[in-house]
């Protein structure tokens, strides 16, 4: 019957792992995707996870008016949704409505005269409310245009001329015909609209025509003919209409012309021949221009909206090999000199800026593995998390409307951060030699429109890609947004539906944390951030609830407290009268000598009250015996698995240990310990057996036990208000060990202070050496195995 | 006959005897601290007569006073237990150091080492705070940036990460007081003829002359130190503010129970609030101080 239970419970136990496994299994494997790539997010429990998707491919753009992109190279989005794309392979940028429909384009030549001022390397484009920056690295300057009157540009359009003095050319009194576009040709229409007056001539001796309604006589517009205006001599287009013969004349687009252009400021740090190549910018409200500047050393430029050099700002520190830090302390000047020209100092120049509404500057570096994306305020602390996940090779973020932070990685990746740098997406849209919509081999930029849509730019297939927003990732959106706003309400329902969409979510939970505790229900907060092991949450709302537990509780605290005190006393008298104490003294008397192992175990408290005795025991009197060590060992391990199962998850580094892992590692190194002090011992004149060596090392722990258990068990009410509690009576511990470790070592092998020293650095580089004879027996093992196995099928097949 | 016997008596009495220790005492130490008890179960704000509140006070404490709970007793108790036991040998270390030195040059030695203890905390602030000024002129900060690389300086004393660690360490400078001199009275004491006669039986350095002879025939100075350094270093307040340049330190760091309670008593003037936190200090200290007779105490 017993050995059925036994069976029965086995069974039950496998069964119930198998399904916890299976379980597991299907809850984080499989995600029904119709976009060709993995959305992935970080949880605490599993590390790196799969999730639903947050962003589909949603359309591309590959040209504009007709024109296919050549080399684009940087995308913005302007407040009203137009979307700019710059292309430095045919110095333009092409501007889209927010339908991405094509509206214009922008162009600027070298003017007539010869300066060399027009558009050569287009790097990049940034919009404010009303004006467009456009940075030029070779023209080392920033042109900056009306975004009114760019967005609004007079296009090309058609006039008829009736030609009413007929001298063949424009003069004063000749009538102007509106034009139509009928079967593909432009015809004149209605009645005349336009009655002309020359009004002069222009320097080149072109004549500047007023242009005045027919019938009010009222100027609606001037032109330069020739310059603005193309008629008769050029073009040859005559139409008869109303029997006359008209002259078609086409009125030129009006040119792009920048209201202000910033070169090289003049501060000597510039004068001197610091170079000044703008390629990327960022402008905030004042007008204050931060540029990124190709071989910029210091970081980014700053301006002010005239030009004049303020300061240089967001610099990467620079990466001195360590070597060279330890040899420019020892070297002269003029060492100094040289070792800097000849030194491979890394400068990591910033790849991209961004600027949100509340004026903080997003830097991110290319070159940079940590640290990639920074977020500075006015003064230039950075804001952002320094564990944020990054890779190198981002080249572009961009600031979205939440305060959320998209990066754009050349490799493909594409990361979502809130406005603290903790990861919300991340996926790889790198196309690995695949042609799939929503794949792209060389992303170089990025942006976001107001309704959340990504647009990248692919230089390796040159095109604009759309992505929009899931119902998931929206969500998520509004949430962050609603708790900006103080709306927790809205962002507890939206985190509660994005995790419909994702089960496993740390920033879900946090969030529902954060907004349950702006309500004050804090025990439902602890237990949000306990899934998430969010660990200063945790800490944080532990304390609130543990407060108001006392504040409820206290009376009862201090009832039970002095009911305590008072129950001890009465025992204490009692005890006098009736010896209770000595009755189960002498019980356990009995029971120690029956066994030898319960009276070793017994032996603890004396041992360590007085471990010089101990030891002394040990090795002469065999006080205690290998059989109780081996218990003591594997209470050990008991106090091992405790701390990483029951400590307060706080107090822990890694809160998702595989504990058989570390057993196994904590195991290993003791027996080395015991094998390598053993063996370096035995050659150096210790006295110590091998048993002894077991013996003792068990028994140096033994203080462990009176402390840890009660220290785990008190760590569940701390938080890290009171880590003191904690942390010192650990270290303690830790140290007390340590003492009777050493002590154990110089008794036991009756050595010297520095002799045991000694001893130990090298029991431990014995440790070391035969960790590493192990790891390379076992690696060369598995060799041995592969060869042999070959061996045999050779022989088996031939 | 009969009433001289009384008298003679009377006279023999042992609570006679004890009589004048006892009104010093009860007067000078006894009587405070009852006071302070008592106080601590009223309202008091100096001016009025005390109300008694009952246990509000300790209630106050232990639900309503976050800096208290999270700032006061962690700090208090991490700054004594690393410059109690610190402070402690270092001044065990310096006495039997000194010890070894002769007799003119050793009582300049004790003079110079004891100064730290006479000029007091605020003193010994002042000096410190050149040293870990916030620019690039103080002494920490140009060593940083001329010798170590670093871009700018660092504001030591009014970052809480710094402000504690730089707490501790001026208080370990200026801790071998009243301990110091007692040791190394202690060990001046020791009988020569014991080092003497251990040589004979084959002492062979220097440690075990420490381990075997000084620190046992030292033992009541040792624990004499030991009290010392756990009631200074719970006693301690006001070093923070001193070093951060008055107020509350950045952050409560360093803000030890005294200073709560010097904040309470004579900024607020609640006195009741303020006895109560130093009877709970009280109690703190009597606890490590039974530790301290336990490890140190004559067994028996």
């Amino acid at each position: 019957m017993k050995k059925f239970n036994v069976n029965r419970a086995v069974a039950t136990i496998l069964f119930m792992s198998i399904v916890t496994i299976m379980l597991i299994s299907t809850t984080s494997s499989v995600f029904a995707s119709s976009t060709p790539y993995y959305t992935y997010t970080t949880d605490n429990e599993f590390g790196w996870v799969k999730t639903s998707d947050a962003y589909t491919p949603a359309g591309q753009i590959l040209s504009a008016g007709g024109e296919a992109f050549k080399t684009p190279e940087y995308v913005y989005v302007d407040h009203e949704d137009y979307v700019y794309i710059t292309d430095s392979g045919v110095s333009k940028v092409y501007i889209f409505d927010k339908d991405l429909n094509y509206v214009d384009t922008m162009e600027y030549y070298e003017s007539a005269i010869g300066l060399k001022d027009g558009f050569q390397a287009v790097n990049s484009v940034f919009v404010t409310e009303d004006k467009i920056y456009i940075p030029d690295s070779f023209r080392k300057c920033v042109f900056i245009f009306d975004r009114e009157k760019t967005l609004n540009r007079e296009q090309q359009y058609n006039l008829w001329m009736d030609d009413v003095d007929g001298n063949e050319e424009i003069s004063s009194g000749d009538l102007f015909y509106l034009s139509e576009e009928v079967d593909g040709e432009q015809v004149p229409m209605g009645t005349p609209v336009y009655e002309v007056e020359v009004t002069g001539l222009t320097e080149d001796d072109n004549k500047i025509v007023d242009f005045k309604d027919y019938v009010t006589n009222e100027v609606m517009f001037t032109k330069i003919d020739k310059d603005e205006m193309r008629g008769k001599f050029l073009s040859w287009v005559t139409a008869e209409y109303e029997s006359k013969t008209l002259l078609m004349y086409t009125m030129y687009a009006s040119k792009n012309v920048p209201i202000q252009i910033i070169k090289t400021p003049e501060a000597p740090v510039f004068i001197e021949g610091y170079t000044f190549a703008p390629k990327k910018i960022a402008v905030d409200t004042r007008g204050n221009m931060y540029i990124v500047g190709a071989q910029s050393d210091n970081g980014l430029i700053m301006l002010n909206y005239e030009g004049e050099f303020l300061t240089f700002f967001g610099g990467n520190p620079l990466r001195t090999p360590f070597i060279d830090q330890v040899r420019s302390l020892l070297l002269s000047e003029v060492q100094k000199k040289k070792l800097r020209e000849e030194s491979q100092i890394y400068i990591d120049y910033v790849s991209s800026v961004a600027i949100d509404k509340k004026g903080f500057i997003y830097t991110v570096t290319s070159t940079l593995e940590d640290n990639v994306i920074k977020k500075y305020n006015v003064s230039g602390r950075n804001y952002f998390s320094n564990d944020a996940a990054g890779w190198v090779g981002a080249v572009d973020l961009w600031v979205g409307n939440y305060g959320n932070v998209v990066v754009v990685e050349e490799f493909g990746w594409i990361n979502e951060y809130n406005s603290d740098g903790q990861l919300i997406f991340s996926f790889s849209v790198s196309d690995r030699g695949i042609d799939r919509e929503g794949l792209l081999s060389l992303p170089k930029s990025i942006a976001i429109s107001s309704e959340d849509k990504l647009y990248v730019v692919d230089q390796g297939n040159k095109l604009l890609q759309v992505y929009e927003p899931t119902e998931f990732a929206n969500a998520v959106h509004t949430a962050l947004q609603a708790y900006q706003d103080g709306d927790e309400a809205l962002a507890k329902q939206n985190w509660s539906y994005s995790l419909e969409y994702a089960t496993v979510f740390d920033l879900a939970h946090i969030g529902l944390g954060d907004a349950y505790v702006r309500q004050e229900d804090y025990a439902a907060a602890l237990r949000e951030y306990q899934l998430a092991s969010y660990k200063v949450g945790i800490s944080d709302t532990y304390w609130q609830v543990r407060q108001d537990w006392m504040e409820q509780n206290l009376e009862t605290v201090f009832t039970v407290i002095i009911a305590f005190v008072v129950l001890q006393w009465i025992l204490r008298f009692v005890n006098k009268r009736y010896l209770f104490t000595k009755k189960i003294g002498t019980k356990i008397q009995e029971l120690r000598k029956k066994n030898s192992v319960i009276d070793e175990l017994f032996y603890i408290p004396k041992f360590i009250k007085n471990p010089l005795d101990g030891f002394y025991q040990i090795k002469r009197k065999n006080r205690v015996s290998v059989k109780t060590a081996s218990i003591i060992y594997f209470g050990l391990a008991l106090v091992f698995v405790m701390y990483y199962e029951l400590t307060n998850v706080i107090f822990i580094e890694d809160s998702n240990p595989n504990i058989l892992y570390e057993l196994l590692i904590l195991a290993s190194v003791l027996i080395l310990w015991v094998v390598a002090n053993y063996f370096v011992c035995l050659i150096n004149d210790g006295e110590g057996s091998f048993k002894n060596v077991y013996v003792s090392t068990a028994m140096s722990f033994t203080p462990i036990f009176y402390v840890i258990p009660a220290l785990i068990l008190l760590s569940n009410v701390l938080t890290y208000q009171e880590a003191v509690f904690y942390s010192v009576p650990m270290t303690f511990t830790m140290i007390w060990v340590a003492i009777y470790f050493f002590f154990m070592i110089k008794e036991i092998h009756n050595y010297e202070v520095g002799e045991t020293m000694g001893i130990i650095f090298k029991s431990m580089f014995t440790m070391l050496i035969m960790g590493i004879f192990i790891f390379v027996v076992y690696s060369l093992n598995s060799q041995i195995f592969t060869v042999s196995t070959e061996i045999a099928r050779e022989m088996i097949e031939r | 006959m009969q009433n001289d016997k009384g008298i003679k008596k009377a006279f023999q009495s042992p609570y006679l005897f004890i009589a004048p220790y006892a009104t010093l005492f009860i007067l000078i130490i006894a009587l405070p601290v009852l006071v302070a008890m008592v106080l601590s179960f009223t309202s008091f704000n100096t001016i009025q007569t005390p109300v008694f509140v009952g246990l509000k006070n300790y209630v106050d404490i232990f639900t309503g006073d976050t800096v208290f709970l999270q700032h006061a007793v962690s700090n208090t108790i991490l700054f004594s237990v690393i410059v109690g036991p610190i402070g402690y040998m270092m001044a065990f270390f310096l006495a039997w150091m000194l010890a070894q030195v002769p007799h003119k040059i050793r009582t300049i030695y004790a003079v110079i080492i004891y100064s730290p203890s006479i000029t007091g905390a605020v003193m010994m602030a002042f000096v410190w705070r050149i040293v870990f000024s916030g620019d690039e002129t103080g002494y920490m900060n140009n060593l940083l940036i001329n010798f170590f690389g670093v871009d700018s300086p660092i504001q030591f004393l009014q970052d809480a990460d710094y402000l504690f660690p730089i707490m501790i360490v001026v208080s370990l400078w200026g801790s071998m007081g009243l301990g110091f001199l007692a040791m190394l009275a202690g060990i001046l004491n020791i009988d020569r003829s014991l080092y003497e006669a251990a040589a004979i039986d084959g002492m062979k350095n220097r440690w075990q002359e420490i381990f075997y002879i000084t620190i046992p025939s030292i033992k009541p100075q040792m624990l004499f130190g030991a009290v010392m350094s756990i009631i200074g270093t719970f006693n301690a307040a006001g070093l923070a503010q001193a070093l951060a340049g008055g107020g509350v330190p950045p952050q409560y760091a360093g803000w030890l129970i005294v200073d709560h309670a010097n904040d309470f008593g004579f900024t607020r003037f609640e006195m009741g609030y303020a006895s109560a936190i130093t009877v709970i200090l009280l109690l703190i200290v009597l606890l490590f101080n039974k530790v301290a007779y336990k490890l140190f105490g004559e067994r028996g």
